[in-house]
């Protein structure tokens, strides 16, 4: 059913915005509310190239990465400047500024009236068009990035990073350039979340900022946690949950004047039952 | 004074809590009920008002906060169940009252308005300065002199070692609630009656004290009243000199410029 | 492992709901199913709200009119965010089989217009005010809102020829207030009157500082586009800072929040809109909800009503026919179908034409014509 494949596509994208974030928030300890900023670079990026280029998909989505690397280098630079509590603080202040330069700046991505018509992708010939060989597209970049992550952190590198998150100082006694760790981390997890943005773009056809706001990076924070931090299948988890659960509340019959507002209602409950009862994540097994 | 409240509770349990914007907003709309819909007393209705905001609070404390805290569970954990209290309490508050934007002031043209060396400030405004400014004074006289002030810092320094000399925690965490919600409801009165309510403003008035609060330093009074300063500095200076669209990069970009020179917050703990 | 069972268990659950319900929600399978996508929770709600209300009552009257037809709505939440309008729209479309759907708000149109030109849905987009929603194809996908360069020509030419010679331009950051400054700026090109811009964001209340920037340039009108309840409290701000201008601005602003939030300063607001409430099926409109729900209604309300009886006589043209091909050539076709936003026509594009535009002013507490 298209309404399965559809949510299914979402999963895909979403997946892969809880895998980057778990990345740098899990595993490295490093608490960053910006992370919708690069999704959203990565989707204006492939929108503009794709809408007033006629660039092939892939072709954006590699530029897309670069991009976003590069403001990942430089947010990353500013933000290692801070710890702890000014950290969240001055990364969601970077999401904002991000924000209101995809609103502002009309010239480039025409603000609110946001980017419409962007087509689906193209890989000689291979047609996307069809939802579900989008699916299919978008599980394979999924798995990609599932296993490269998988990979990250089991690796020394990977290793490195809980070190830092457990205790900075002291790995810096060793002699290992956490700044270094830090960055890298934070660009590659850039990185991903800018294809999950490229995807993004070119499934809905349509975009603007609304969809890259403050709440949207809360959101994909608590993809993270209701999974389980440090926990990579946990982020799949969690991203299941949040797509799923309002959906099947749209299933609850209730008075209609009422229905939606209810419906968030209980949406909130559960939030709260869940966290009661697993504090530590469906998946999870580190508490920050 | 969002700053102040939501300073307060996370000095004491160290989380950030989401649904201390919700509580300004439900202050607000009790005073509505009571003092619109019910025609009570304009000072009762506010006294009931910012006794709802501080019934919820504690409830949310007891009924959500305190179970939580009792599992050992992380701070990410209480982060998202408050994020869950904030969307179900909103969602309640929008049935009960709708979506409609509405006032609490009553008429126009008895409005009063000062004029300050060539500055204008309305009624409403000065109450809310001269509140805040009390309320602040109230609260560093209360938290350095009084009893119960001192068992609140030593809470927010270290829970546990505060539990080892046989403080009752939980008992000074849930009257934290209740200062610190009641001192939202107030809030959101008075915004109320300065730019009108609606049921989803508590996000931004939230966000705004997060961030002054932040600014000053958290877990510091004074600093919550100095961040909300220079919150509210930056972006007017920013819709002046620039444009108002840019008003939010701007304050933001002007704040981590501020914050790389002094990445500690105006005043240190 | 216990988890991954439940996560299984609570899949399948939503899996097997979505198939329970997937083939027939029980009602009559010969009703007509249309969707209406509108933001029913968050911080749109009560635009849905009043869209909604608007289409109970275009339902009441649909069924009076024509009582063998057997339409069914059903309302999905689009939180006013794209990919959740998408979800909904899936759900409306796989799920419960709509053959026509009404969508409210820019992005939300936008991003369901694609989907429901692949899937011969009739979508009926209603205050979705961005230009580009209807550029490209069109297929199955109409307009209701007035387009800023539709309504902007009677307020340049009521200003240039009142002779206001500087117009304060406030404007909202989001698709409506974008839409409209360009309209204005594009309009004044051969006017005699100077426009100064200023933005102000979506979830702005506070204005003191933007107004005392106008103030200094002593402006003798302002134009203001964007939400109501800023409206109300520019009005309330700037009367409080000793600005006193001739306020103009556009259809959104005709709700009763305005009347409530702003009252004697609302009065002598001049605004363009595309509803004459001395016309008999306006009046009739009028009656009826402000009875059913003890306010004014607003624009949206007046739309998404418009929206609903629009395609109600699409289908009784059709002989109730669940033919969404029908209905898309008839809607083509129509010129000068008489609706409660004046008489009108679709263009070429899907784009609603002809509404005769009015300039209307508070007066006395009450949404009356403005004296030409």
């Amino acid at each position: 059913m298209e309404y399965l494949i559809h949510l299914l596509i979402l999963f895909a994208i979403y997946g892969i915005l809880g895998i980057s974030l778990n990345l740098v928030v899990g595993y490295t300890g490093l608490l960053s509310v910006t992370h919708a900023a690069f999704y959203g670079i990565g989707a204006y990026a492939t929108a503009i190239l794709l809408t007033s280029f006629g660039i092939n998909f892939f072709v954006s989505v590699i530029f897309a990465i670069i991009f976003s690397s590069i403001m990942a280098l430089l947010i990353g630079l500013i933000l290692s400047k801070f710890d702890d509590d000014y950290y969240a603080l001055a990364s969601f202040g970077f999401n904002i500024i991000i924000f209101s330069v995809f609103l502002n700046w009309q010239g480039l991505t025409r603000g609110p009236l946001g980017i419409p018509g962007i087509p689906k992708p193209n890989f000689f010939g291979l047609d996307f068009s069809s939802n579900l060989s989008f699916l299919i597209l978008s599980l394979a970049f999924l798995a990609l990035i599932y296993f490269a992550s998988r990979f990250i952190v089991n690796s020394s590198f990977g290793r490195v990073l809980k070190a830092i998150r457990e205790d900075e100082k002291a790995i810096q006694i060793f002699g290992y350039n956490t700044l270094y760790f830090k960055l890298a981390i934070f660009v590659i997890s850039a990185a991903m979340a800018s294809v999950a943005g490229s995807l993004f773009a070119s499934y809905i056809t349509f975009i603007d900022p609304s969809s890259f706001w403050l709440m949207e990076s809360i959101f994909i924070l608590a993809i993270v946690i209701l999974g389980g931090l440090s926990n990579l299948k946990g982020s799949l988890l969690g991203a299941l949950f949040l797509i799923l659960l309002p959906e099947a509340l749209r299933f609850v019959g209730l008075p209609n004047d009422i229905a939606a507002q209810t419906r968030q209602v209980i949406y909130g409950v559960i939030l709260i039952l869940l966290m009661l009862y697993r504090p530590q994540g469906l998946a999870g097994e580190y508490k920050m | 004074m969002v700053a102040l409240g939501f300073n307060l509770i996370y000095g004491a349990t160290k989380f950030f809590n989401f649904t201390h914007g919700v509580v300004a907003v439900a202050g607000a709309y009790g005073f509505l009920f009571f003092g619109k819909a019910l025609g009570l007393n304009l000072y009762l209705a506010v006294l009931i008002g910012v006794a709802i905001a501080a019934i919820i609070g504690y409830g949310l404390d007891k009924l959500v906060y305190l179970p939580l805290r009792k599992r050992k569970a992380s701070n990410m954990a209480l982060l998202i169940a408050s994020l869950g209290a904030f969307t179900a309490l909103q969602a309640v508050i929008a049935i009960l009252f709708t979506s409609q934007f509405q006032i609490l002031w009553r008429n126009y043209s008895t409005q009063k308005i000062y004029e300050i060396y060539g500055g204008v400030i309305t009624q409403t405004q000065l109450i809310i300065l001269m509140a805040g400014i009390l309320i602040t004074i109230a609260l560093v006289l209360i938290l350095k002199y009084t009893l119960f002030g001192k068992m609140v810092r030593a809470v927010s320094d270290d829970e546990e070692a505060a539990k080892i000399i046989g403080i009752n925690t939980n008992k000074i965490i849930s009257r934290v609630f209740i200062i610190g919600s009641a001192i939202a409801g107030l809030v959101g009165i008075l915004v109320g009656f300065d730019t009108g309510i609606e049921p989803t403003m508590g996000m931004s008035l939230l966000l705004k004290g997060v961030i002054a609060s932040i600014i000053g330093g958290v877990g510091s009074i004074y600093g919550g009243f100095l961040g909300a300063f220079l919150l509210g500095f930056a972006e007017n200076f920013g819709i002046w000199k620039i444009s108002g669209e840019w008003k939010d990069a701007i304050a933001f970009g002007l704040l981590i410029i501020f914050l790389l020179f002094k990445p500690r917050g105006i005043i240190r703990k | 492992m216990k988890l991954i069972m439940g996560i299984t268990v609570f899949v399948g659950l939503i899996a097997g709901l979505i198939y329970l319900f997937g083939e027939s929600d029980g009602k009559s399978s010969e009703s007509i199913k249309i969707g209406a996508l509108l933001p029913l929770s968050g911080i749109a709600a009560n635009y849905g709200e009043g869209s909604r209300e608007g289409i109970e009552i275009a339902k009441e009257d649909l069924r009076s009119k024509y009582p063998s037809m057997n339409i069914e709505v059903i309302y999905e939440d689009s939180f006013y965010d794209p990919k959740r309008a998408v979800d909904g729209y899936r759900k409306l479309k796989d799920i419960n089989n709509i053959l026509a759907v009404l969508t409210g708000g820019s992005q939300v149109s936008s991003a369901v217009k694609n989907l429901s030109d692949k899937d011969s849905v009739l979508q009926m987009a209603i205050w979705s005010g961005a230009p580009s929603y209807s550029a490209g194809s069109h297929n199955y996908n109409f307009r209701i809102t007035a387009l800023s360069d539709e309504h902007v020509p009677i307020l340049t030419n009521y200003i240039n020829t009142r002779n206001y010679k500087k117009l304060a331009l406030i404007y909202a950051n989001n698709e409506f207030g974008v839409a409209f400054k360009d309209s204005f700026e594009k309009n004044s090109k051969t006017s005699d009157f100077k426009i100064i811009p200023y933005g102000i964001g979506n979830d702005d209340m506070e204005f003191r500082t933007v107004l005392l920037k106008i103030k200094n340039e002593k402006p003798d009108s302002i134009f203001f586009v964007g939400l109501v309840k800023q409206f109300i409290n520019i009005l309330k701000q700037s009367s409080d800072l000793g600005i006193k201008t001739q306020f103009f601005s556009q259809w959104s602003v005709e709700d009763q929040q305005l009347l409530d939030g702003a009252r004697d300063l609302a009065e002598g607001v001049i605004y363009a809109y595309p509803f004459d409430e001395t016309d008999d099926a306006s009046a009739e409109f009028l009656k009826k909800y402000s009875e059913k729900y003890n306010k004014v209604p607003s624009a949206y309300a007046a739309e998404a009503y418009t929206g609903l009886i629009l395609l109600g006589e699409t289908i009784n043209a059709c002989h109730n026919k669940a033919d969404p091909v029908c209905w898309r050539d008839y809607l083509n076709k129509i010129k000068d179908l008489p609706t409660i936003i004046g008489s009108v026509s679709f263009d070429n594009k899907g784009d609603l034409k002809g509404e005769k535009i009015f300039l209307k002013t508070v007066k006395d507490g009450r949404f009356v014509k403005a004296e030409e």
